[in-house]
């Protein structure tokens, strides 16, 4: 009877909780996606599920980063003023998941066409004094050697792949070379970056007519504290020990009362 | 005989008991108490910096397609960070929307942070301190780099310089190599204290203590010290506590918090 009780008082507990915690986890429910516009030239309107988000999209700009429900998303993009029921120019999906960050950029292909490319983002926090660095190849152009301040950051980089590493905060000269040693594709660059964040650069254009540069989005906020700050090395200041001669007073105190005692 | 000198024991330990409470008070009340007044407000509650807001594109295109884009609104929620209609859309309320999203370059440029000008000296006048500032980094084990002088602060270069956005963290040694280093006495700063910070374009900005705590280094709010978000605070930060010879470090950490007075930056 009273297990009952206590099983039933228990059920509740739980059963309130697991409520709680689904709706908070209802905030959570969202992922980040970014659309990087680099197709130069193109005026372009971006429809999601369907939906008009955007009209006038011009080309080297990125969206802010929209919040969506979990789950598969389309995207689509067609030149301004094309009516919604028109073939797009471009089309892709995502399949997001709650707290997932993905970026699409329109960029050409290693053929030259226009097309849509889905990158999924690390947003790992980043160490105290450091920048993460994303190196994409999104340009219809050979693989690539990413040189930082003339030492090798990424090598070999074949068309539509991406490579990830961490820089000291600070800024650098970067330089884009022709992985096949046949040149210099993107001259000296000098890019900041700063602490805390993810800088996510995209090599954009075509070798064929000297188009190819950067894009850039970046992601703030990954910061990480420095553990400790040590600013003392010699004790002076220090908050001396309990007096000694203190204890030595009580203990005195303790014996001569106790003797008071005995003689008495 | 016997009661005489009971009666001298009983003297002896009541003076014994007195000198000794007497000099254990002595102990508890020395120098000032770790932490006086009041913490600068919730750091993280303040509003965030303010989005690059697009406007509205198109809106007269809106009202055309507005039934149609309402009803997909209802089944996708999507919104832009600062989008204000979030909320209606995710109670499902068909509201007539307008695309809302807005854009901000791709440029390399757009990765460069606004960089107002860095601090180049520190001044406290209530104890005489008047000190020059450098920027520090982080050391290979993640701690704050902290200039290899008894004389100088090192500012944390990676966060906000005092009076920028976020806490700024000015930290100076308590002593080095055996003598008294520029933040000896900033365990006794009480609050109200000025504290004014010399800039390398000239300028000056005067800040006013608020707050200082002593915190075990094991228990350093660190995310709270390094913050890069929230209102503007100057935090000074030295060692403090016991000290441990063995391996030559402080128990603790001194901080003290420091807020903008006024507004405006005062140039001379």
């Amino acid at each position: 009877m009273r297990l009952t009780r206590v099983f039933t008082a228990l059920l509740l507990v739980v059963v309130l909780a697991g409520g709680a915690t689904a709706a908070l986890g209802q905030e959570g429910e969202n992922g980040t996606v970014t659309v990087v516009h680099g197709l130069r030239g193109l005026l372009a309107d971006l429809y999601l599920d369907g939906e008009l988000v955007l009209e006038g999209f011009r080309a080297e700009r990125t969206t802010d980063p929209m919040q969506v429900s979990a789950g598969r998303h389309r995207f689509a993009i067609r030149e301004a003023g094309e009516p919604a029921s028109s073939k797009p120019a471009l089309a892709g999906s995502v399949n997001v998941e709650a707290g997932s960050n993905w970026s699409l950029v329109a960029h050409q292909s290693p053929s030259g066409q226009p097309t849509l490319s889905v990158f999924d983002n690390d947003t790992s926090s980043v160490p105290s004094g450091r920048a993460r660095v994303v190196i994409r190849h999104t340009a219809d152009a050979p693989p690539i050697d990413v040189l930082v301040n003339q030492d090798a950051f990424v090598q070999n980089l074949a068309p539509t792949r991406q490579s990830t590493g961490s820089l000291s905060a600070d800024s650098y000269d970067v330089v884009v070379d022709n992985a096949q040693g046949q040149g210099v594709l993107v001259p000296p660059s000098n890019i900041q970056f700063a602490e805390g964040s993810s800088n996510l650069l995209y090599l954009i254009g075509s070798a064929n007519n000297r188009s190819v540069g950067w894009l850039a989005q970046t992601i703030d906020g990954l910061d990480t504290a420095p553990s400790g700050v040590p600013t003392g090395t010699s004790g002076l200041a220090a908050r001396p020990g309990f007096p000694l001669a203190a204890v030595g007073l009580f203990l005195l105190a303790g014996l001569l009362s106790l003797w008071a005692r005995r003689e008495a | 005989m016997t009661r005489a000198r009971a009666r001298w024991a009983r003297v002896g330990a009541g003076a014994a008991l007195m000198s000794g409470v007497v000099l254990a008070m002595g102990w508890f009340t020395a120098g000032p108490s770790p932490d006086a007044g009041a913490l600068p407000g919730p750091v993280a509650a303040s509003p965030t910096p303010p989005m690059r807001a697009a406007p509205t594109p198109a809106a007269s295109a809106a009202s055309a397609a507005s039934t149609v884009r309402s009803r997909a609104a209802a089944r996708t929620a999507v919104r832009s960070r600062g989008a204000a209609s979030a909320d209606d859309r995710r109670s499902g309320i068909a509201v007539p929307t307008t695309p809302t999203l807005g854009t901000r370059p791709a440029t390399l440029e757009a990765l460069r942070r606004d960089v107002g000008p860095d601090p180049v000296s520190v001044a406290i006048p209530a104890l005489g301190i008047n000190a020059p500032v450098s920027a520090v980094d982080v050391t290979a084990s993640d701690q704050l780099e902290v200039p290899p002088t008894g004389a100088q602060v090192g500012w944390y270069r990676h966060g906000p310089a005092p009076g920028e956005r976020g806490s700024a963290v000015l930290a100076g040694h308590v002593d080095y190599d055996g003598r008294p280093g520029v933040f000896f006495d900033l365990r006794r700063l009480e609050p109200s204290a000025l504290v004014v910070v010399r800039y390398d374009d000239g300028s000056r900005r005067r800040f006013e203590v608020q707050a200082r705590r002593r915190y075990p280094k094991t228990a350093l709010p660190v995310r709270r010290l390094f913050t890069q978000t929230g209102r503007p605070v100057v935090t000074l930060v030295t060692c403090g506590g016991a000290f441990d010879t063995a391996v030559g470090s402080y128990a603790d950490n001194v901080v003290v918090y420091a807020t903008p007075v006024g507004r405006g930056q005062s140039s001379e």
